[in-house]
C-alpha cells in the first residue's frame, strides 16, 4: 500500500513536471529592441538573407535565463560553450501580417507575443526564438494622423509639383503577336544565376521585411539579347522602350517546372541553352521585363 | 468624385521609400492621398498589374502609374475598373487557353505555391482551362487570385484644391490672399500663398515675371479678381 503511494507521488510529480514543461511552451511575453542582422550568403543561398531579432530587455533576459535552465544539463553546456546569446532572440514562421508590423518597427522598442522555441545549432546566431503571435505594443512615436490640415508645413511633405505624364510609350508599337496566330518557340544561351527577390508580402524589399525570393534568371548574351527583344509574343505585350527601362533588362527570368531546378543548382553560373515561350511581364510577381516559360533546359 | 490622374507621392514619415503613397486628382484638382493598407488597394489594382503598354493602355482606363524605383503599377480611378483590367487579362487569349495550374505559373512566376493557395481557395480542379470555367467557376477563380493579392483599406486624406476669394492690397500691391478652405475663410501673406501654388494646393496660376519675382493669376478660364470692397484703411483695397 505504502508502495502505491509512493508511486502515485512519483506519478503526480512527473504529471506536474510535464505540465510545467508544457506551460514553459505555452505563449511568452517578450519585450525589447527589434533589429534585423545580416546572414553571409553563398552562391546559392537557401535561406533568407537577414533575420529578425529582438534584443531583449532585462525583465526578459530573466525569462530567457528561466527557459534555458529548463533545457537539460548536456544542452546548457553544449550551448554555453557556443556562447549562446541570452540577450538575443530571433522572430521565425511570422505570418504575413506580423512580418508587415515587424518590417514597420525596425529599430522600436517593442513587446511581442508568441511561442518561445529552444535555441538551433544550424541557425547563424545561436539564441533562442520566437515564433510571434502578436505585437501588444511598441513605444510611441510621432503620430503624424493627428495633423491639421491647416498645418501647411505638415502638407508640404505631400506634394509634388504635378509633372505631365507622357504617353510617348503608348506610341511606340508594340511586340505584340497579331490574333490567331501560334506562340514561337525560341531558344536562348547565356549564363545562367541565381539572383535574389522580394517576395511576398509587399514584394518591394527585402530589407524591410519581405521574404526572400530566389530566381533562376539568365543573362542573355548579344545573339539571345536580340532574339528576346524581337520576339513577337501574346497579350499583354509591352514595347521595345518599356522593356528597355529596366535596369535588369538583359535578364530572362526562367519560369521552370520542379524537376528542373536540380540542373539549375548544378549549372550555376555556367552557360546554358534554354527553349521555351517569352512573355512579358505584367504582374507584380515578375522581376523581368522578359521571362520564359521554359520548355527544355540544356547545357551549352 | 471621380479621379482623373494619379501620381506616386512619397512614403510616410517611418515607412520605408518602397512603401509610397498614392496620390489621386479629381476634376476639381482636389488630391486624396492614400497610404497604409496593402499595394493592391493603394493602387485601385487588385491583380497587382504592373505599368506596361498593356495596363496603361487607354482600354484598360489607368489613370497613372505608382511605385519606386524598381516597380511600378498601374493605378485606376476605382477597384471597378482595375477589377476589369485583370478579368480582361484573365480572359484574354493567352490566359483562357491555360489550366489553372499553367496561369498561376505565368501569374506568379515565383511562387510554385500559388496553385496550391487557388486550389485551396476555389476547389477547382487545377487542370481546368480558365475558358473551360463557367461563369460562377470564374467569379471564384478571380476572387480567389485577388483575395491572394491583398487588398486592405488604409488610410485616405482628402485635401482640397482651394480657392482665392480676395486679395489684400497695399499700395497697389498684394500683400495677402484671402483662402476659401474647409474651416471658411483665412487669409494668408502672399509668400505663403506662393507656396500653396507651387504646391498645386490652390486655383491660381504662378507667374514668372521677367524681373525674377512671382505673382498670381486667376486660372484660365475663371473670372479675374474684381473689387468689390475699397479702402478698409488708407492705401488698402481689398478685391475679390
Amino acid at each position: 500500500m505504502k508502495k502505491f503511494f509512493v508511486n502515485a507521488i512519483y506519478f503526480c510529480i512527473g504529471i506536474f513536471a510535464l505540465f510545467t514543461y508544457l506551460e514553459a511552451k505555452e505563449n511568452i511575453r517578450l519585450s525589447g529592441k527589434l533589429v534585423k542582422r545580416y546572414y553571409p550568403a553563398p552562391c546559392i543561398v537557401k535561406n533568407v538573407a537577414f533575420g529578425w531579432y529582438l534584443e531583449v530587455d532585462k525583465s526578459s533576459q530573466k525569462e530567457i535565463r528561466k527557459q534555458f535552465h529548463h533545457l537539460s544539463k548536456k544542452d546548457q553546456h553544449l550551448f554555453e560553450t557556443l556562447n549562446i546569446d541570452l540577450s538575443l532572440v530571433q522572430c521565425v514562421d511570422c505570418s504575413d501580417e506580423i512580418l508587415l508590423k515587424i518590417r514597420s518597427f525596425e529599430d522600436a522598442i517593442i513587446t511581442l507575443e508568441g511561442k518561445l522555441e529552444s535555441p538551433c545549432l544550424s541557425r547563424k546566431y545561436l539564441c533562442f526564438s520566437v515564433a510571434p503571435e502578436a505585437i501588444i505594443s511598441k513605444s510611441p512615436t510621432t503620430n503624424i494622423k493627428n495633423a491639421s490640415l491647416d498645418k501647411f508645413d505638415y502638407l508640404s511633405r505631400y506634394f509634388y509639383v504635378e509633372n505631365e505624364s507622357s504617353e510617348e510609350s503608348e506610341n511606340e508599337p508594340l511586340l505584340q503577336l497579331p490574333e490567331g496566330d501560334p506562340e514561337k518557340l525560341v531558344t536562348l544561351q547565356g549564363r545562367l544565376i541565381l539572383r535574389l527577390f522580394p517576395g511576398p508580402p509587399e514584394y518591394t524589399s527585402i530589407e524591410r521585411g519581405d521574404r526572400a525570393n530566389y530566381c533562376w534568371l539568365l543573362q542573355m548574351d548579344e545573339e539571345s539579347f536580340r532574339i528576346a527583344t524581337t520576339t513577337l509574343v501574346q497579350e499583354p505585350s509591352s514595347n521595345l522602350k518599356s522593356i528597355m527601362s529596366w535596369s535588369n533588362h538583359r535578364e530572362l527570368y526562367l519560369s521552370l517546372e520542379e524537376n528542373m531546378i536540380d540542373f539549375c543548382c548544378d549549372h550555376e553560373s555556367k552557360k546554358i541553352t534554354v527553349k521555351g515561350y517569352l512573355f512579358h511581364a505584367h504582374t507584380a510577381h515578375h522581376p523581368t521585363p522578359i521571362l520564359i516559360d521554359v520548355k527544355k533546359i540544356l547545357n551549352y | 468624385m471621380t479621379f482623373i490622374k494619379a501620381q506616386t507621392g512619397p512614403a510616410n514619415f517611418g515607412d520605408a521609400e518602397s512603401k509610397f503613397t498614392v496620390q489621386y486628382f479629381d476634376e476639381e484638382g482636389n488630391m486624396t492621398i492614400r497610404s497604409d493598407g496593402k499595394r493592391a488597394w493603394r493602387c485601385n489594382n487588385p491583380g497587382n498589374l504592373k505599368k506596361s503598354p498593356y495596363s496603361m493602355s487607354k482600354k484598360r482606363r489607368a489613370i497613372g502609374f505608382a511605385g519606386d524605383i524598381n516597380d511600378e503599377y498601374a493605378v485606376y480611378p476605382d477597384h471597378e475598373t482595375g477589377h476589369q483590367a485583370l478579368v480582361i487579362m484573365l480572359k484574354g487569349n493567352i490566359y483562357s487557353p491555360l489550366t489553372l495550374k499553367q496561369a498561376s505559373k505565368k501569374y506568379v512566376a515565383s511562387d510554385p505555391d500559388h496553385i496550391h493557395k487557388i486550389v485551396k481557395m476555389t476547389k477547382l480542379d487545377p487542370n481546368q482551362t480558365i475558358k473551360s470555367l463557367t461563369d460562377k467557376e470564374f467569379e471564384i477563380y478571380w476572387k480567389a487570385i485577388e483575395e491572394n493579392e491583398g487588398w486592405e483599406e488604409g488610410r485616405e486624406d482628402f485635401i482640397q484644391r482651394w480657392y482665392i476669394t480676395g486679395v489684400h492690397k497695399k499700395r497697389g500691391v498684394i500683400i495677402e490672399f484671402l483662402i476659401a478652405n474647409n474651416d471658411g475663410l483665412t487669409w494668408v501673406s502672399k509668400e505663403q500663398a506662393l507656396k500653396l501654388a507651387l504646391e498645386g494646393r490652390l486655383h491660381a496660376i504662378l507667374v514668372h515675371a521677367k524681373n525674377g519675382g512671382l505673382f498670381l493669376r486667376p486660372e484660365y478660364g475663371s473670372k479675374p479678381f474684381e473689387l468689390v470692397l475699397v479702402a478698409q484703411k488708407d492705401h488698402e483695397e481689398v478685391f475679390c
